[in-house]
């Protein structure tokens, strides 16, 4: 049963004390649950993506050698807020020249279209607002709202920049659809389902469980998915409709106050969205190694509870390292040309992850799942995994032992200062 | 399962309430002061030369046509391939496979064909090569 | 004669490609491994103002060219200084006593218009006027960039004969605009314990091999 109706059950019996099942006002308390999960999904949006914001901005000062915001509250940790209410006390400018109803509607077709993509997000074990059983093309459908929200917005404005910005998000965001749509294919083809919770069951609590450590492809389409999925919420390297260098602000430059903090809103909620549709898909989801869904579905009471929170936990943690690893990317990599965008779309992504359909598809039919050949692949695929983590983190450590040497020669001081230790 | 639909239609319009919520109540908190040169185009500090509404790059409308092709053929792959699993158990592999293999065969003939025509190439000399006269 | 030009060498397309992904795979490696490290080092950048070694006005030169401040017991109302600024930033009135003595009635300056040219403190011939190390000079109304010297009523022209010695520069504004350009300093803190110690080099990387195997 949907945890909506299970709550509205919960509620008619304990408060109204009749029986849900005949009641005549049932649906209108399923209503007003669903509304009131609604809201706590928005203020989770508002929660994750203010904080996402300021840490963001401190990473990218560690990273440039310098401090970040750390004036607002305690190290800067309320700056997200203060940036909100400024946002929020700005007036709200509509050009003369703009198309008036495309450019005040454009905002909320942007937040809708993220927002309807927490519905299907499985934050734990029984925790999803609507298990749709056609999950992944209900999210690719839904995300691709934000595209023509972009495009009202671009070509609303009446503004050059913003059409350039508006027009080119279009083409960005259409062109990954294919790649993250057939990454994503491999995924259903593991599961057998399109169901988001049903793909999160297929996988287990152990890395060797997670589709990402099945085989090869599924490593492979890991990576082409989550490239695309950065294209696909207009990060860089990728951020092209926004480039400030080449068109200012793209197609949010026309929008002041309010509006304009929406669209930045639903942009930091989208890193967050496909950090969370890569931890299902790919890394196993909320799955809590060692314990079977049905044996958390089995338990009652405080205990239960107890297992979900932990489901929540180990998903968010999941994503939330992912959404450090976007953040990390865009103050890697410099910002692509359009030609190598659509090129790196095309003639790589897409053959790319075709092959990996084919690929998943021919090991299905040909490995027979738990046999030998199975484990072998699954272990040595984890082993991979390991190596990467290891060779990353030598690598790390081997970049900055050596620029210690050098800093001590020069400043005689050392070099080290963990991120913790904040300036 | 029309329960979880009513879910999501619900979830939308909430979004869009919250959105219009915020947006109205900041009407009480922002000033507004309209003038002539706020509501003008913003082009950098210069006077706008002209509409925006002019007819720009064609190459964006040809991804958008090849997008289209991709998408729906994707769409109707995902259907098969969450039997794939099923039909293998039951035995029937080679049909699930040969149908997969289909649906990418048409598309890879069909990423061929745009690819060895150089419509993925983004700077192109549209007018193709200069003849001497 | 043009030379001949080699033909260019057309790499193989399909080894192009495949070594198009492979650079790009391990140039991205390489890159956020080297932004992670960065994550663990000192930043450069020093918090301004108040964790720098000395307050900032303290490592200016003698001769910058900040605020502008004048002396009143020394200014002879000459107004060679209003006179010679091209952008009229400073007004002087003074009105005169029956007995002769002549008193200020305004000697403000205006910051905003200011651009710290100096020609006005170099036209003052009894070192009234003069240039401080003051900069930090944001206030929170345009109204507040126009500095009134004249604090009180009765703040007599100075006699050229018998000037009193300049008070210390900066020591005026300071008096003038309470808390001005002194914020507030916090103690740097503490140094974090070193790192820790470099463990046994482990695969291909180590200190003796600084520039390294790629
Ligand atoms: S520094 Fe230049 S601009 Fe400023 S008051 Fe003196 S003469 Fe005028
Ligand atoms: S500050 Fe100097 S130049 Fe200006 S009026 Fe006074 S004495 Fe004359």
């Amino acid at each position: 049963m949907n945890i909506i109706q299970h709550v509205a059950n919960l509620l008619i019996r304990s408060v109204f004390h009749a029986d849900p099942a005949s009641w005549p006002w049932t649906w209108l308390v399923q209503a007003v649950v669903i509304g009131i999960a609604a809201f706590l999904a928005f203020a989770f949006v508002a929660i994750f993506a203010g904080p996402v914001s300021w840490i963001e901005r401190r990473i990218a000062g560690r990273i440039q050698s310098r401090i970040g915001p750390n004036r607002v509250g305690p190290q800067g940790v309320l700056q997200w807020l203060a940036d909100g209410v400024k946002c929020w006390l700005k007036e709200d400018l509509v050009p003369a020249a703009a198309d008036r109803p495309l450019f005040l509607a454009a905002p909320y077709l942007v937040f809708t279209g993220m927002f309807g993509a927490f519905v299907v997000l499985p934050f734990g074990a029984q925790v999803v607002a609507a298990d749709l059983n056609v999950g992944i093309l209900y999210l690719l459908a839904i995300t691709s709202l934000v595209v023509v929200g972009l495009l009202m917005a671009g070509w609303g404005s009446n503004s050059k920049w913003a059409l350039f910005g508006g027009v080119r998000s279009a083409a960005q965001l259409v062109s990954y659809e294919v790649p993250s749509a057939f990454s994503l294919l491999c995924v259903v083809l593991l599961a057998g389902t399109l169901s988001t919770q049903g793909i999160v069951a297929a996988q287990g609590g152990w890395p060797w469980d997670w589709f990402i450590f099945r085989n090869p492809f599924m490593f492979a389409a890991f990576f082409l998915y989550f490239t695309a999925a950065i294209a696909e919420g207009n990060r860089t390297p990728f951020d092209l409709p926004e480039a400030e260098s080449e068109i200012v602000a793209g197609y949010n430059i026309e929008y002041s106050g309010m509006r304009f903090l929406f669209f930045l809103f639903a942009e930091w909620a989208n890193i967050w969205i496909m950090a969370a549709i890569s931890a299902f898909a790919f890394l196993g989801g909320w799955q809590i190694p060692g314990i079977a869904p049905e044996q958390i579905a089995a338990t009652k009471g405080w205990e239960f509870v107890g297992w979900q929170a932990l489901s929540w936990t180990i998903f968010l943690v999941k994503a939330t390292f992912l959404v450090f690893v976007v953040i990390q990317i865009r103050w890697t990599l410099p910002r692509l040309r359009v030609d190598q965008l659509m090129i790196t779309c095309w003639k790589y992504l897409v053959p790319l992850s075709m092959l990996m359909v084919l690929g998943v598809l021919v090991l299905l039919a040909l490995v027979p799942e738990g046999g030998g050949a199975d484990t072998i692949l699954r272990g040595a695929m984890v082993g991979l995994g390991l190596a990467v983590v290891l060779v990353s983190a030598l690598r790390v450590r081997r970049t900055f032992r050596v620029d210690r040497e050098h800093y001590r020669e020069m400043e005689g001081r050392d070099l080290w200062y963990p991120p913790y230790r904040l300036p | 399962m029309g329960f979880e639909f009513v879910v999501v239609l619900l979830f939308l319009t909430t979004s869009a309430v919250i959105v219009g919520i915020a947006l109205w109540l900041g009407r009480f908190l922002r000033p507004r002061l309209p003038s002539a040169e706020k509501a003008s185009t913003y082009e950098c500090g210069e006077r706008p030369i002209g509409s925006a509404w002019f007819n720009f790059n064609p190459r964006f409308y040809l991804f958008a046509l090849v997008f289209i092709v991709f998408d729906a053929e994707i769409a109707l792959t995902y259907p098969a391939a969450a039997v794939a699993r099923r039909w293998i158990a039951e035995g029937r592999a080679w049909l699930v496979v040969a149908e997969i293999v289909l649906f990418l065969a048409i598309l890879v003939a069909a990423l061929a064909y745009v690819w060895g025509k150089g419509e993925l190439d983004w700077n192109r000399d549209l007018a193709g090569p200069e003849e001497m006269p | 004669m043009v030379p001949a030009v080699p033909p260019p060498v057309r790499p193989n397309p399909v080894r192009a490609y495949f070594g198009n992904i492979r650079r790009a795979v391990s140039s991205t490696f390489e890159g956020m491994t080297v932004t992670m490290s960065w994550l663990f080092r000192r930043p450069s950048t020093i918090q301004y103002p108040d964790r720098t070694e000395k307050p900032v006005r303290e490592m200016l030169p003698e001769t910058y060219r900040g605020l502008l401040e004048v002396d009143l017991s020394r200014c002879t109302a000459c107004l060679l200084c209003a006179k010679t600024c091209p952008l009229g930033c400073i007004s002087i009135e003074t009105c005169k006593h029956p007995d002769g003595a002549r008193e200020f009635q305004t000697f403000d300056i205006d910051n905003g218009l200011c651009m710290f040219c100096g020609l006005c403190a170099e036209a003052c011939n009894f070192d009234a006027l003069a240039h401080t190390r003051e900069f930090e000079a944001s206030v929170s109304s345009a109204e507040q960039l126009t500095v009134r010297f004249v604090d009180r009523p009765g703040r007599l022209v100075a006699k050229a004969k018998d000037l009193p010695p300049r008070r210390p520069r900066g020591s005026i504004l300071a008096a003038l605009i309470p808390g001005f350009g002194r914020r507030r300093r916090r103690a740097a803190p503490p140094e974090p314990p070193a790192s820790p110690a470099p463990a046994p080099a482990a695969g291909a990387e180590g200190p003796e091999n600084p520039e390294g195997t790629a």
